[in-house]
């Protein structure tokens, strides 16, 4: 005996009258009923064909009967025996069915009778030829005929027994049904089982996932039916909500770093603007400070405008909502554009940035704010993600192809995997947060936008970390207008900075950091590398390191003095010649003698005056060449 | 009522008045014996008997088939009556009354009535090899070498079969025949 199957078969029944549970259940419930129903349907037609077959034959039995019994009663009808008579109708006691018979001389009266029971045969027979089914009954009558001569009537009367023949086809019906449904049932349950299976296996899987959020599961795939594409199309949708998942985790992941950079490079500006704010504030101050405030502020304000820009460019983009501004306009001046918007950077970072341009002059119909913003771009970012005293170079070219302008660096380089995404909105190389130019990463976002505007497309390069970069714009020749023999001076390659001569490097230390600061932001502003210090230790160490070309001490520091530093600096070999600034609160005469005893080339009393500053570092800068 | 329930009863009636009359003008039957003379009730047997017995050869069709009956003027106007319409052997039947037995080679039946015993022996010699049925009406007549004898049993007329006088005169005579018959000599039932 098997349980389990009784069990499973008690189970499904269940579901199957509960009118729930799952699609086996569902299943089988569909195989059984169909099969019960046409097993049902085809024992009723076969039991009424049998009826109908059983009362014709045996109504044929009945008359063949008669028939037999008239052929060998003939005699006795003619010749008036009446004991045989008898005899052959009594003949009729074997068939038990037969109730009565009786035969009738050819005027309807009784001759000779057998009766079964109490059932009577008529006295008189008026119709001699007739069959009757009425219920259960049957009742026929036939002639006895001889060479054409009607010798009288045979009568029979029988029990036609539909209800044991209806009874006995019921019995089969059972005796079918049964094994019929238990065949049905193993192989339908053998047949939903690979049915089932998959779709088992997808809503096992459909389950991890709205309960775990595991969108790594897939169903198992078992078959190349319509359940097997199904699985297919299950698990192809899976690994794009994956893929979708994690682009929008990473596209989350960038807009926050985006708005920590973002608000990073707003804060920036802030502070050398609230000190210029702070200076114009004071009532002693000079008209040469005044101004110098005014410059600082004025510079920081325009950079926070070109930040914003850039952004508004940038969403405009996304959102198509940036129109060119078409005109021809000459590359050469194009170019000259970007160069100068960069060169405070180039010139701080102490870049040598060296220019080839085409020999002919080459007009471009483009729109020239966009095209030199494109450029001037790739040269901010060449010049940010390159140590300082690298070397970029911008090479433009006229192509059979179209125009290619390349910016070439020897900086940090980027490696495949960022290349990817390098050209997506708020991506940055990771190390760049470190370094001290930051940015918003929308720039390459905003030149490839820009370019495509224009047509063309923009091009990265590079041989790996730390192996350097190259950006190049390719523009169709549609763009190109005209170009021709250079009627204007040949290219004139900028030799590196046009600063070069005033650029110095300075070490500036005061341990009040806003006024060392401030100080340093607004050289480094006027083109000097600046290092900033807040102790007199650390001002010599940072020295030691940098060998500056000035130093700009104040007398009151902890630990070591200015006057310390001083006097160690002019020990050094590099720092005999160098310019040595102090700057003190105090401005007694006896200040400025030590000073000077100590090594200090001029002493300056506080507030410093700027320019005055600025004046004698160009000075010192042009005595040294 | 409808046309066709009208005609359909009409039809009806007819078939049941066909059979009242085919009733009526058939021959009488048997059991009403007591209605008939017993020389009618013998007249209408010896009709039926012919159709249980089989004559040899192929008689020829066109000739009449002849019953001669002797001794019983009765019998044979009773036979004449019976005559038209109930041919024997699809042959017409021709009811001859002798007297004298000679010249009966061509009767196919011989009837010798009650009485008339003793011309029983010349009459089958005359017969010799010729199948005609002879029927006595007679006690004994079977032992005389008729083949078939009318017999009375209860006021009825009943008749015995003697099978050696059948297989003299080279007839065939039906079991149905037999199994009517009071008594049945000369073969397996006595």
């Amino acid at each position: 005996m098997k349980l389990p199957f009784w069990n499973r078969f008690a189970e499904m029944w269940q579901a199957a009258l509960t009118r729930r549970g799952s699609v086996r259940a569902r299943l089988m419930r569909v195989v059984l009923v169909t099969t019960a129903i046409a097993i049902g349907l085809a024992g009723l037609a076969m039991l009424t064909h049998d009826l109908l077959v059983y009362r014709s034959s045996w109504a044929s039995g009945l008359s063949t009967e008669a028939a037999i019994l008239a052929l060998s009663t003939a005699p006795a009808l003619e010749f008036d025996d009446h004991d045989l008579a008898q005899r052959n109708v009594s003949a009729l006691q074997e068939r038990r069915e037969v109730l009565a018979a009786a035969l009738y001389t050819a005027n309807g009266d009784l001759y000779a009778s057998y009766v079964r029971g109490d059932a009577q045969p008529p006295s008189h027979l008026r119709n001699g030829e007739f069959l009757r089914v009425h219920g259960d009954l049957a009742e026929l009558a036939q002639p006895v005929r001889r060479e054409g001569e009607t010798l009288g009537f045979i009568y029979l009367r029988a029990a036609y027994d539909i209800w044991g023949r209806v009874g006995a086809y019921l019995g089969i019906f059972v005796l079918v049904t049964l094994p019929s449904m238990a065949v049905a049932f193993l192989l339908a349950s053998r047949l939903q089982r690979r049915i089932t299976e998959p779709l088992d296996s997808v809503a096992a899987a459909a389950r991890q996932i709205v309960i775990h959020r595991n969108y790594a599961v897939r169903a198992r795939k078992t078959s190349d039916d319509e359940i097997g594409v199904l699985v297919d199309a299950f698990n192809n949708m899976l690994e794009e909500v994956e893929a979708r998942s994690h682009e929008l985790r990473e596209a989350d992941r960038r807009k926050d770093e985006f708005l920590a950079t973002l608000a990073h490079e707003l804060r920036n500006p802030l502070a050398p603007i609230r000190h210029a704010v702070t200076l114009l504030e004071t009532a002693q101050i000079t008209e040469g400070q005044r101004r110098w405030a005014r410059e600082v502020i004025s510079r920081q304000v325009q950079r926070m405008a070109l930040l914003l820009d850039d952004l508004l460019d940038v969403s405009r983009i996304t959102r198509g909502r940036l129109n060119l501004k078409i005109e021809a306009v000459e590359l050469k001046s194009l170019v000259r554009t970007a160069v100068e918007t960069v060169r405070p950077l180039l010139d701080s970072k102490q870049h040598i940035l060296s220019i080839e341009l085409p020999e002919e002059s080459i007009t471009v119909k483009a729109d020239p704010l966009r095209l030199s913003q494109s450029l001037s771009n790739l040269l901010t970012n060449a010049a940010k993600y390159t140590d300082p005293g690298g070397r970029i170079s911008l090479n433009v070219r006229l192509l059979p192809g179209g125009l290619s302008l390349s910016v070439r660096d020897n900086g940090i380089g980027f490696d495949a995997q960022s290349f990817a995404e390098m050209f997506t909105m708020f991506a940055q190389v990771q190390s760049s947060i470190d370094r001290a130019e930051g940015g918003l990463g929308i720039g390459l976002a905003l030149v490839k936008g820009l370019i495509g505007l224009h047509g063309g497309t923009v091009e990265a390069n590079s041989l790996g970390l730390g192996r350097g970069s190259e950006f190049v714009i390719h523009l169709p020749n549609s763009v190109v207008a005209a170009s021709g023999p250079a009627a204007a001076a040949a290219a004139e390659p900028k030799s590196p900075s046009p600063g070069g001569g005033r650029k110095l490097k300075v070490v500036v230390a005061d341990d009040n950091r806003d006024a060392a600061d401030s100080m340093a932001m607004i050289l480094r502003l006027s083109g000097h590398d600046v290092w900033v210090a807040h102790s007199g230790e650390e001002a010599l160490q940072t020295a030691r390191q940098t060998s500056p070309a000035v130093m700009i001490l104040d007398i009151g520091m902890p630990g070591l003095s200015g006057y310390e530093v001083a006097a160690a600096v002019r020990n050094e070999t590099w720092g005999r010649e160098i310019l040595l600034l102090a700057v003190t609160g105090w401005g007694q005469a006896g200040d400025k003698d030590r000073a000077k005893a100590v090594g200090f080339t001029h002493h300056l009393t506080k507030p410093v005056d700027l320019d005055h500053v600025e004046q004698l570092l160009r000075e010192f800068a042009a005595a040294r060449g | 009522m409808t046309a066709a329930a009208r005609i359909g009863r009409c039809v009806r009636v007819s078939i049941l008045c066909v059979q009242v009359l085919g009733t009526a003008l058939c021959l009488d039957p048997a059991p009403a014996a007591a209605e008939y003379s017993q020389d009618a009730v013998m007249a209408a047997y010896l009709f039926r008997f012919a159709q249980y017995v089989d004559w040899p050869g192929n008689a020829d069709a066109a000739k009449p088939f002849v019953i001669a009956v002797v001794g019983s003027p009765a019998v044979a106007s009773e036979l004449r009556r019976l005559v038209p319409g109930h041919p024997i052997n699809n042959r017409v039947v021709e009811v001859v009354e002798a007297n004298r037995v000679t010249d009966l080679g061509r009767c196919g039946m011989l009837f010798i009535g009650g009485g008339y015993a003793e011309l029983l022996r010349p009459a089958l010699a005359e017969l010799a090899a010729a199948s005609t049925l002879v029927i006595t009406d007679e006690d004994g007549g079977l032992d005389e070498g008729a083949t078939l004898n009318f017999l009375n049993l209860d006021h009825r007329v009943r008749f015995e079969v003697s099978l050696t006088g059948a297989r003299r005169a080279h007839l065939k005579i039906s079991a149905e025949l037999l199994a009517v018959a009071a008594r049945v000599t000369g073969g397996g039932r006595s």
